[in-house]
């Protein structure tokens, strides 16, 4: 929080910066400074960095192991745990929560065993079936269990550096918060005991990587098809338009759909096959921003700049990226931002239809679609929480895109 | 009788009008306690550079001054409108229009791009007429015709359900001008409005205005930065510099008696035909050879029937070596074209261009393709926008190394930084000032830069494409003078290709005239100027706006009350 007041602070001050840096300020340098002026940017920035960071470090992050290995067969369905500061016990400056245990619900078999029908009858209308009866604990106040940072956990893997047989693999076993006895569960556990606050953390980084991915491989595509088709016009320009339109008409979830099944066909993993589901989503999303590109090389080519490279004897490779493509390069940056929520979005919609990543795996979009289950709805509402991380992430991604779009335009200045 | 006329005969009054623009470096003064007024009938003109103020002060009066203008305390500026004082920068709402299109109209610089581009010139003018005048469709048709044919356009009946793009440059100027006098103003600003035309258009125009002036009787703003443009028309001139007036009075006093070193430089700029610079003893060798050359552009067309349009048509040319050639012409003279295609940069359908004494030989034409590395090392292009000629994204370094990276002239990056460093200092362009974006110089300084991308190289041949057209005059006379520096330092040969006869005459040992495509006339500057042949020539000389003497200049001040009592019956006339 200290950091971020000292953002704004700097932000006022380089209004009264000297001439000789604005001068000198190339436009990425006018970009952050623009930036800076807007503070739902610089907050949003603020939360999507550290969303993101949370994501990239999750397993550090995580009290829990997300995975089946870490599930609380004693804590299912488990309420989010309170933290305390101080109870009638007394206070703390350590901030402790209590052990909860389960409540068995008590069935009475043996009066099933004799009673016929009618134990059967009095036994589901008791309501100790209910679902909502399973969630019943019990917190023993007594038993606080005070929280610990940097506690020993499961290991995991910090950094994954290794290529090939080289071995970089940073390998660390210490977690941010935990308690010394039994598990935490932040944000209470799902049906099978696994805690939902580490699954959201690891959900982050999975949707965000294959978005990022998916987003790379669209910038590529679009960058060689736009500008090779603005800067030489003519015949290739139309050739390559045609194709575009083409790729253009087709549906989105046709495509998917023919993807997952061809890949199903292989031996993949089921997030190495969602990563080859994202590249030919990037690959067959670049008409729209390929051909904005284009049209935009296709008028800046005119500029006498352009004229005056090639009259200095520039190649025409030399022309495009040195000189063209830098022209748009705000727009791309923003475009990027701004495309991230629908790839997000994409990600989601096909794990609704059962095309992309599925239970065992974390992603948000699984966890999402997990949300939509009547039962989580009456009785688990804190499995909504990967709802509002989702939401704050979209959000975040929004109002930096936007705020990146007015700093990038140098005409948003004047109001 | 100057003298006698009181406050109440004057039409506008401006009174410590002070301007402030709000910028990211806080508030930046653009005018700085002007006072002026104009009586009725009266021709103003507002001379000044770019940024002096000039046409923010004209703005002003009909209150267009952009968003983050701030008209300071105790700024007033007063209409005087029917016996009554129209305080104008109180007026809200509907009021403006009083002074947007009532008694206040203005023209434009560019008329393409003040007139709406998908909307007939009809209906904008008729709209305009409806809501000033109350007149009915039918009468502001009427009305509208007859105004085109006031301004001389031909034909007015069918190009008035024009569009703009259909009608030439100085026809869209004489619509401009019949749009702004539709709503008979009383005050008319001009800004710039021969700026962007040709000397023949721009001598049309003015002797236009000057007779509408005369019959309807309105007074003039006219705002220029060109003094020869100003002794032909305006009463009384007001010289503007850096939002400060620094010297206003009558026309003749302003031009032939000037006191401040700033008129009397804007004054320099002139052509001056007494002295015009002596012809070189003997023709040097030709540098360039062009011979037979045409330059044909497909037209927009299909495939099969594709109509070709002659840029240039069958042209030969020797240019002298170490000389400064004028290329002069109209605006689709193909003056630009004949000089870019010596740089290899429009497609030659005949002929061919030749360098002579060049290491490795240069020579291309329609048969034979051009070697662009050897070209590039031998002649080189200073474009006419310093604006869009130099990449926004890349340092001053980088665009002066840009020739030395692209051929790999240099072996290494000191190499390179050493060769920029000299050239930047022989273009005067400050060595610290090689880290920053294009985005922090003014045009002048911007130009110099062109200059020094197109010098890096070594080159013999420099094509100079309007390089003077976006410059203040006093930044033109640097460039200039700069040109001259190279040309005798370093034996440079520049092809200066201009539409402003006023700089050749001040720049070049030779000039070609085009018109058409065609090399109409070639010659000494003495020759061209003092003795033309052709007709176009001729023509051409004679609408330069030159200073009048001050015996041949008509006075008309005497007769503004008259002028300015007549517009009752020139309303009628044009109200019917």
């Amino acid at each position: 929080m200290n950091a971020l007041l000292a953002r704004f602070g700097f932000g006022r001050q380089s209004k009264s910066q000297n001439d000789e840096s604005y001068y000198t300020a190339g436009q990425l340098a006018l970009i952050k400074a623009r930036f800076k002026r807007k503070t739902s940017g610089v907050v949003a920035a603020w939360i999507l960095g550290t969303l993101v960071m949370m994501g990239f470090f999750a397993p550090f992050f995580s009290p829990v192991d997300p995975t089946i290995n870490g599930a609380d067969p004693d804590y299912r369905r488990g309420a989010p745990q309170a933290f305390y500061f101080w109870d009638e016990n007394g206070f703390s400056l350590r901030p402790f929560t209590y052990t909860y245990t389960k409540e068995k619900a008590r069935i009475d078999l043996k009066a099933l065993a004799g009673g016929g029908l009618n134990a059967l009858d009095a036994l589901t209308s008791s309501g100790a079936l209910k679902a909502s009866n399973q969630n019943k604990y019990v917190i023993d106040k007594e038993q606080r269990r005070y929280i610990q940072l940097f506690v020993k956990g499961w290991e995991y893997s910090l950094i994954d550096l290794s290529v090939g047989g080289l071995d970089l693999d940073i390998r660390w076993d210490r977690h941010l918060l935990g308690v010394e006895q039994g598990q935490l569960h932040i944000m209470g556990t799902d049906e099978d005991g696994k805690d939902v606050f580490s699954r959201t953390l690891h959900a982050i980084w999975i949707t965000i990587s294959i978005a990022i991915v998916a987003l790379i491989v669209k910038l590529f595509s679009s960058l060689l098809v736009g500008g090779v088709s603005g800067y030489f016009g003519g015949r290739i320009d139309a050739v390559l338009m045609s194709i575009t339109d083409a790729v253009r008409v087709v549906p989105a979830i046709p495509i998917y759909l023919a993807c997952a099944v061809a890949l199903s066909e292989m031996d993949l993993t089921p997030v190495q096959r969602y990563f080859a589901i994202a590249v030919i989503i990037g690959a067959l999303d670049f008409p729209t921003l390929g051909r904005r590109l284009r049209t935009h090389i296709l008028t800046e080519r005119n500029q006498d700049y352009v004229l005056a490279a090639q009259l200095c004897g520039s190649s025409s490779w030399r022309i495009i990226w040195r000189h063209l493509v830098p022209s748009f390069g705000s727009y791309i940056i923003v475009d990027t931002l701004i495309n991230f929520p629908y790839v997000i979005l994409a990600e989601t919609s096909l794990s609704f239809l059962g095309l992309g990543l599925t239970d065992p795996i974390n992603s948000l979009g699984v966890l999402l679609q997990k949300a939509q289950d009547p039962d989580i709805q009456q009785n688990m509402l804190w499995q909504f929480f990967p709802v509002a991380v989702f939401v704050f992430l979209i959000m975040a991604f929004v109002f930096v895109g936007d705020a990146l779009r007015d700093a990038a335009d140098p005409y948003s200045e004047k109001k | 009788m100057m003298i006698n006329q009181g406050v109440s005969s004057r039409l506008l009054d401006i009174r410590d009008l002070t301007i402030d623009f709000n910028t990211d470096e806080g508030l930046v003064r653009a005018v700085d306690n002007v006072n002026l007024s104009v009586r009725p009938g009266e021709v103003m003109g507002l001379v000044g550079e770019s940024g002096s103020g000039k046409s923010v002060t004209a703005k002003s009066i009909m209150r267009l001054t952009p968003g983050n203008a701030v008209i300071q305390h105790p700024s007033q500026i007063t209409l005087h409108h029917r016996d009554q004082d129209i305080n104008i920068l109180k007026l809200r709402g509907r009021d403006l229009r009083t002074v947007r299109g009532d008694q206040v109209s203005m023209i434009f610089q560019e008329p393409m791009a003040s007139f709406a581009p998908a909307i007939r010139i009809s209906d904008q003018m008729i709209q305009t007429m409806q809501i000033h005048l109350g007149y009915d469709r039918d009468q502001a048709r009427r009305a509208g015709i007859e105004l085109f044919e006031r301004v001389g356009i031909v034909n007015p009946e069918q190009r008035f359900d024009q569009y703009v793009f259909e009608l030439s440059g100085g026809m869209r100027q004489r619509a401009m001008i019949a749009m702004a006098l539709s709503t008979k103003p009383k005050l008319l600003i001009a800004d710039e409005p021969t700026t962007a035309l040709d000397v023949t258009i721009q001598a049309q125009v003015l002797d236009l205005m000057l007779e509408l002036r005369e019959q309807m009787g309105m007074a003039m703003i006219f705002i220029t930065h060109d003094l020869g443009v100003v002794s032909k028309i305006a009463d009384n001139v007001t010289v503007m510099k850096k939002g400060q007036v620094v010297e206003a009075g009558s026309a003749e006093q302003v031009l032939f008696q000037p006191e401040h070193s700033y008129t009397k430089r804007l004054l320099d700029a002139l052509p001056h035909l007494e002295d015009l610079p002596e012809a070189p003893k003997k023709t040097p060798p030709p540098l360039l050879s062009v011979k037979d050359l045409s330059i044909t552009y497909p037209l927009a067309g299909n495939g099969r029937k594709t109509e070709y349009f002659n840029a240039v048509k069958n042209i030969s040319l020797d240019l002298p070596e170490g000389q400064i050639i004028g290329l002069v012409g109209e605006s689709g003279s193909g003056k630009t074209t004949l000089g870019k295609a010596m740089l290899g940069a429009a497609p030659i359908s005949t002929g061919h261009v030749q360098y002579h004494n060049t290491k490795k030989k240069v020579k291309f034409g329609a048969d034979k393709a051009i070697k662009r590395k050897r070209l590039a090392k031998t002649a080189q292009m200073v474009f006419q926008d310093p604006y869009s000629s130099l990449n926004p994204r890349m340092t001053v370094r980088d665009i002066i190394a840009e020739p030395l990276e692209a051929m790999n002239i240099t072996k290494n990056r000191e190499e390179t930084d050493a060769r920029v460093i000299e050239v930047a200092k022989r273009c005067h362009i400050d060595v610290e000032h090689l880290r920053r974006f294009p985005h922090a110089f003014s045009g002048g300084q911007r130009q110099r830069i062109s200059i020094a991308r197109a010098l890096v190289c070594n080159p013999k041949f420099i094509v100079a494409d309007e390089s003077v057209a976006a410059l203040d005059v006093s930044i033109q006379a640097e460039i200039l003078k700069l040109l001259k520096e190279l040309r005798e330092e370093l034996g440079l040969t520049i092809l200066f290709i201009s539409h402003d006869l006023s700089v050749i005459a001040n720049l070049c040992d030779w000039v070609c005239v085009m018109k058409h495509g065609e090399l109409v006339e070639q010659g000494t500057v003495r020759q061209i100027f003092l003795e033309p042949q052709e007709a176009y020539t001729q023509k051409l000389i004679a609408s330069i706006p030159l200073l009048d003497s001050p015996e041949g200049r008509p006075s008309n001040t005497p007769e503004l009350v008259h002028i300015a009592e007549r517009p009752v019956c020139s309303e009628a006339r044009v109200g019917v």
